[in-house]
């Protein structure tokens, strides 16, 4: 036997050997753990690093890391605070910001953070051929939107025409179209980052063309520059020599890395491989959120989070285009029920579209009561189905990638069967044909799920405007609409609160485009002893630069 | 011995061809969309660049409307498409993901691959010797305790799939006695988990398949011979016995090298191990167009050149096979 399997043994160990080698391994383990790299683990891979085609958690949380914008998070609360721009100031009628750059900021290959990389950025930004994502937040300012028309219908625009100008090198001068509460929180968001034109050479007119985004090609403003890239293991961050923080920035290598698999991650995390996992393993949420040890619980940084869970309704369709039959939907659905017996992870229940208590200054409307069997069954009678009678059985769609979704389908679809006698037929779909489900109104009713962009209520209240690119339901209320461009116009910050509440309102109490079920919780695993400059706030918005480890 | 290795490589060019036209046509098929994403639905104008990007001008019809479009305008783009796609595959471009826009099918299927067949080789060397060590000692005390051990071993090693075996491996190596790291890639005591796990299901039928063979061969004539010439028993089933048995193991190895080698999405995803095999799945979920077909031009490649390597390892080992 040697003899015959002696050749395929020395091929394939050959054959190892080689691929190892190639594929980045190390025969000896590394130094000494205390030079071991702070780890951050994600739970989704890195997609991209282009801040103008990102739009995942991880990809932004990333973004933070490596680039800076004219404000920065502070990461106790959020709000905007000085980054590239030093100082600024905002005209009387607040329409118009002067951003004063600061002469220290440096991009990562030396070169001075100037006004123009931040033009470039916007321009490209706003340009539908890039296919941002976010592109529609530029849309505060001034000309933005019809500079994006004119290149959709493929004629030439005049970028001057867009209400952004550099008078020198380090001023900034942008006019909003009209007042914008938020507009120093968006330029703190990747997609409004600096890009440096120089370093992206001939990858600037050509959308297929990412070459840019690895090093050492990759030329970053941020606390930290990319090092190394190794697809689906991991990125190297090391401190940007020329930023302009730098003695803030205390990590000498922070490696960023995606384990999927719930008990892997867990797991890497207990046998201190990870540092700092990014979520809240769902699989194991409830046994982590819930146990006795005060040791262990004591590194579940588990909270409510600016996101939320709900349920789309078709209103194109009838009987659901009759907001009777949605509101006795919405309030046959007992949401406390669903979080202790079916979530099981201590959510908030939601009757309410923007998270409450999550935006400084927004006072949530005063909605009645989310659960009503009682009123549910005489509003469905009203609305010509006496105990459910002759009602259509609704198609249910939502993504099965996670057992929760399909636990919670039923739970509702039991509830309707229980208070309503409304029969629903449940669509389990993979994620690419529930996604084509759900943008082609192939539903009656669909899972959602949404986490806010930016700290003010229209991230979440634009859900429902007529014409808005994520209104799935295809819901249309001119109300609501002429309340929302009211707000839009309002110029004193508090009156414009009031008119989006009362927007809201209309969402929650009458109109019942979507049947909100709990505020997402989520969160953080470390431990705090030694991982440190880690900040616990609403949005999950870890600023990476303060990161360090003590022992 | 060459006009046969031409005539085969010519065979596994058409299989490999044949292969390729039809994934693509099934992702054609498919349902989803791929520029379609979680969070936001993309404008007729970058469906439009995205459908330029990628070259399949048939997605720059948004899925619901893509019914209405006439037959034979759905299947010349699509043909198009195809046309486009063969060509730039034989310049050896594969393209950009979908999904992970930033890197071409080309670099991710280099930066996965070595570590999928670092990774099946590993467990494919475990498997061969352990199963062939036990199969011969369990043939050679047949119907003995170590047969009737073997026997378990293999049941067990056969019917427990991958995620229990390598789930209780964790519990033992890394939870109970931290001897082991958790998973991830980089060094190599990080490979031994993985390679265990997944060296399982192959090093049990490796030992069913040397047991019988050896069975086979302790009956045949020649050995007969061979002990009555009065040569050592070790000789006897090292130089004769051992070299004849393993002659069915080599056609076994051929196909297994290349499932093994490149990935398994269940060891992979446990041990967090970001080989070829996680992108299979991923990029079909995803519909992840061209990932999809470059990775299963690589995965029809390896297949069709390990059956070509055993059929030549085969003429070389037993001199009663030529190749004509």
């Amino acid at each position: 036997m040697s003899r015959v399997l002696l050749l395929p043994s020395i091929v394939l160990l050959l054959l190892a050997a080689l691929c190892y080698a190639l594929s980045g391994g190390r025969v000896l383990v590394g130094a000494a753990s205390k030079d071991r790299p702070v780890v951050v683990c994600n739970m989704d891979d890195i997609k991209t690093i282009d801040i103008h085609r990102s739009s995942w958690a991880s990809d932004i949380r990333t973004q933070m890391a490596l680039w800076e914008g004219l404000t920065a998070y502070d990461p106790a609360d959020l709000h905007p605070v000085p980054g590239v721009a030093q100082r600024w100031e905002l005209s009387p009628d607040r329409t118009t910001y002067t951003f004063h750059l600061r002469h220290d900021a440096r991009w990562s290959n030396g070169d001075p953070v100037l006004a123009k990389d931040f033009l470039f950025a916007w321009r490209r930004l706003i340009n539908p051929a890039t296919g941002a994502d976010y592109a529609e937040l530029f849309n505060v300012v001034q000309g933005a939107q019809e500079f994006a028309a004119t290149l959709a219908a493929k004629k030439n625009a005049d970028f001057s025409t867009v209400g952004v100008h550099a008078p020198d090198p380090y001023t900034i001068v942008v006019k909003l179209k009209a007042p914008c509460s938020y507009f120093l929180d968006l330029c703190a968001f990747p997609p409004l980052y600096p890009l440096n034109e120089n370093a992206m050479g001939d990858a600037v007119n050509r959308p297929d063309d990412e070459s840019w985004t690895h090093p050492p090609r990759l030329v970053t403003n941020g606390p930290f520059m990319l090092a190394q890239w190794r697809f689906k293991q991991y990125l190297e961050l090391h401190p940007n020599p020329y930023y302009w923080d730098r003695k803030n920035v205390k990590t000498q290598r922070l490696r960023i890395t995606a384990i999927s698999d719930h008990r892997a991650a867990l797991l890497a995390f207990q046998t201190h491989t990870v540092d700092l996992l990014t979520f809240v393993p769902q699989s194991f949420g409830e046994d982590l959120v819930s146990q006795n040890d005060p040791a262990k619980r004591a590194l579940i940084h588990y909270r409510p989070v600016f996101g939320s869970y709900y349920y789309i309704i078709n209103c194109t369709r009838p009987p659901l285009n009759d907001r009777r039959v949605r509101a006795a939907l919405n309030l046959a659905i007992d949401r406390r029920k669903i979080v202790t017996a079916v979530a099981r992870m201590g959510q908030r229940p939601l009757g309410l579209m923007v998270p409450p208590d999550s935006i400084p200054g927004y006072k949530s409307p005063d909605v009645p009561p989310p659960y009503d069997p009682e009123k549910a069954r005489t509003l469905l009678a009203d609305a010509g189905f006496p105990d459910g009678k002759n009602f259509p059985t609704l198609s249910m769609v939502y993504n099965t990638d996670e057992i929760l979704h399909s636990k919670i389908a039923m739970a509702m679809g039991q509830m309707w069967a229980r208070e309503l006698n409304v029969h629903v037929t449940y669509r389990g779909l993979e994620r690419a044909s529930f996604n084509t489900a759900r943008r082609t109104q192939d539903f009656d009713i669909a899972r959602g799920g949404w986490y806010g962009d930016y700290a003010d209520p229209t991230t979440w209240l634009d859900l429902a405007r007529t014409g808005n690119g994520n209104n799935d339901g295809l819901f249309s209320d001119p109300a609501f609409d002429n309340l929302m461009d009211a707000a839009a116009r309002q110029a004193d910050p508090a009156k414009r609160f009031a008119d989006l509440a009362h927007a809201e309102k209309l969402i929650c109490a009458q109109d019942y485009p979507f049947i909100m079920l709990y505020q997402y919780g989520d969160g953080y695993i470390y431990d705090a002893n030694r991982l440190h400059g880690v900040w616990d706030n609403v949005r999950l918005m870890t600023p990476l630069k303060w990161i360090w480890r003590s022992q | 011995m060459i006009r046969f290795l031409i005539y085969r490589l010519l065979q596994s060019v058409v299989v490999i061809w044949v292969v390729y036209t039809v994934t693509f046509f099934l992702l054609m098929a498919a349902p989803g969309d791929p520029f379609l994403g979680a969070q936001r639905k993309p404008t007729q104008f970058v469906r439009d660049a995205l459908a330029r990007e990628y070259g399949l001008a048939y997605l720059a019809t948004p899925p619901d409307q893509r019914a209405k479009l006439p037959q034979s305008e759905k299947a010349r783009q699509i043909l198009v498409a195809y046309g486009k796609y063969l060509a730039n595959a034989l310049r050896g471009r594969l393209g950009l993901s979908v999904q992970y826009p930033d890197w071409t099918v080309s670099q991710i299927i280099a930066s996965a691959l070595p570590i999928s067949v670092t990774l099946g080789a590993a467990a494919l060397l475990i498997a061969l010797w352990c199963g062939v060590i036990g199969g011969t000692a369990a043939a050679l005390w047949k119907n003995r305790w170590p047969d009737l051990l073997l026997a378990l071993a293999t049941l067990l090693g056969v019917s427990l799939p991958s995620f229990v075996v390598g789930a209780l491996l964790l519990m033992a190596l890394v939870v109970t006695v931290p001897l082991l790291p958790s998973g991830g890639w980089g060094s190599l005591p990080q490979l031994i988990l993985p390679a265990l796990t997944l060296s399982l299901f192959y090093m049990a039928y490796v030992a069913s398949l040397a047991r019988s063979s050896t069975l086979e061969v302790l009956h045949a004539d020649f050995v007969r011979t061979a002990r009555a010439k009065g040569l050592s028993p070790r000789h006897v089933i090292f130089r004769h016995v051992g070299a004849n048995a393993s002659l069915p193991l080599l056609s076994y190895l051929g196909p297994a090298a290349a499932t093994i080698l490149t990935g398994s999405f269940v060891v992979e995803k446990l041990f967090a191990i970001p080989g070829l095999g996680t992108h299979f799945v991923n990029g079909c979920l995803n519909n992840d167009i061209p990932l999809v077909l470059g990775a299963t031009l690589v995965y029809t490649a390896i297949v069709v050149l390990f059956n070509l390597l055993v059929d030549v390892a085969y003429a070389a080992v037993d001199p009663r096979i030529t190749l004509a």
